[in-house]
């Protein structure tokens, strides 16, 4: 009796795990994308931009053709120091992650507001690119006016 | 003696704290204003949205990842990262309006902990059949104890001028402690179970010493530089000492 109660509940239970597998959201790739940009400021009063693109595949399948493309960073204001603002990988399975880094320098004084950046990928059920953004970046204050610094005070209070 | 009246104070000291002894109460509602961030200018429309109760859109979905960051551990006080992955899978594009979250008890989820502050967006929109990913940067208060929390995190969008809103996180997280390993408890523990340490091997020595002294034969007794041999008493030759002796050997 026992075990007869045991071996429903197993098919039950096999029952319910294979529906929900069927159930779950899609067999796609889910681009999740992070863009993280900072300023450092050398000492030879140049500002550089450190764009750093992490991208992550939080589906259940394969991306292929992962291209990534970061076009808002404008000519005239930024220069590009080292690093490409493009590239591509071959593929991204899921649960993975692709990393890509490069670094600007700033012309131009002011306030910027970067767009995100546009990874473009292919999936075996559909042949149209597919495109994700990535997250946008917050606002960077360019070759900002910093305050004047505290040891010219010290050499005032010494002299 | 002084044993029992140290003995006797203080079970007499613990007695007396009894009456002033009182249960810590937690507040179950910390409600704080913490600091978000805005990517822009604010929508005027935008109170009308957020707190309300929208349905999900048909054919979004979303995701939440908490980047570098799987065991998903938040810093109290500290200020965490997640990002919101929407997938715009109908027509129309989708335009995002603000991203909210609020802390529970993980066993009552109708104990509401803190609500975080909601994150505004002026211009960001998902076209269609397209993932974009969103960020939304969090701080809980600095005074929540450490341990499990629940975390709920609804972002607010439209299609259409008709308001959705989809739950993308209704799971755990880990509140742990900021600061670093070093800390004024941290030293003080460290120091404490040092010195007990070194207080119980200074102890089992004593034991070892005490053990070992008792195995030897009977201590030796000091007898001082001089001996008792008679025939060294030279010096009492011709004494009433020596007489005596001479005597009672005579008698025998």
């Amino acid at each position: 009796m026992a075990r007869l109660i045991r071996n429903s509940l197993m098919k039950a239970l096999i029952l319910i795990f294979f529906a929900s597998v069927a159930t779950a959201t899609g067999d796609a790739p889910f681009i999740v994308a992070h863009k993280k940009a900072s300023l450092t400021r050398l000492k030879s009063g140049s500002e550089r931009v450190s764009v750093s693109i992490d991208i992550y595949n939080q589906g259940f399948s394969t991306a292929y053709d992962v291209s990534l493309l970061d076009d808002s960073w404008p000519q005239d204001m930024f220069d590009i120091v080292s690093g490409n603002t493009s590239r591509s990988w071959e593929r991204l399975d899921a649960g993975g992650l692709l990393s890509h880094s490069f670094e600007l320098e700033a012309k131009k004084q002011g306030m910027f507001y970067g767009a995100p950046a546009v990874i473009t990928f292919r999936i075996p059920t559909k042949a149209a690119l597919q495109e994700a953004y990535s997250t946008p970046i917050l606002p960077l204050d360019v070759l900002a006016e910093r305050p004047p610094e505290k040891k010219f005070d010290w050499v005032k209070v010494a002299g | 003696m002084a044993i029992k009246i140290l003995r006797v104070f203080f079970i007499g000291l613990l007695l007396l704290q009894f009456p002033l002894f009182q249960v810590v109460r937690c507040q179950s509602e910390i409600e704080a204003d913490v600091e978000g961030s805005e990517l822009g200018i604010v929508r005027e429309d935008v109170q009308d949205f957020v707190g309300g109760n929208f349905k999900p859109a048909p054919g979004v979905e979303t995701i939440c990842l908490f980047p570098k960051n799987s065991a998903k551990v938040v810093p109290a006080g500290e200020k965490t990262e997640l990002l919101v992955g929407m997938e715009n899978v109908g027509q129309s594009p989708l335009n995002i309006i603000a991203i909210e979250a609020s802390v529970h008890l993980p066993f009552d989820h109708r104990m509401l902990v803190q609500n975080l502050t909601a994150q505004v967006f002026d211009n960001a929109s998902v076209p269609p059949s397209t993932q974009a990913t969103f960020p939304y940067i969090f701080a809980v208060s600095k005074f929540l104890q450490p341990g499990t929390f629940d975390l709920v995190g609804t972002v607010v969008y439209e299609i259409n001028q008709s308001p959705y809103q989809s739950t993308f996180y209704n799971g755990t997280i880990e509140v742990v402690e900021a600061g670093g390993f070093v800390s004024v408890e941290s030293v003080f523990l460290v120091t404490l179970g040092i010195s007990l340490v070194v207080l119980l091997g200074l102890w089992i020595h004593g034991q070892f010493k005490r053990i070992s002294q008792k195995t030897k034969a009977a201590p030796k007794v000091e007898v001082g530089t001089g001996t008792t041999d008679a025939s060294m008493d030279e010096w009492l030759q011709g004494t009433a000492y020596n007489q005596s002796s001479s005597k009672s050997k005579k008698k025998k």
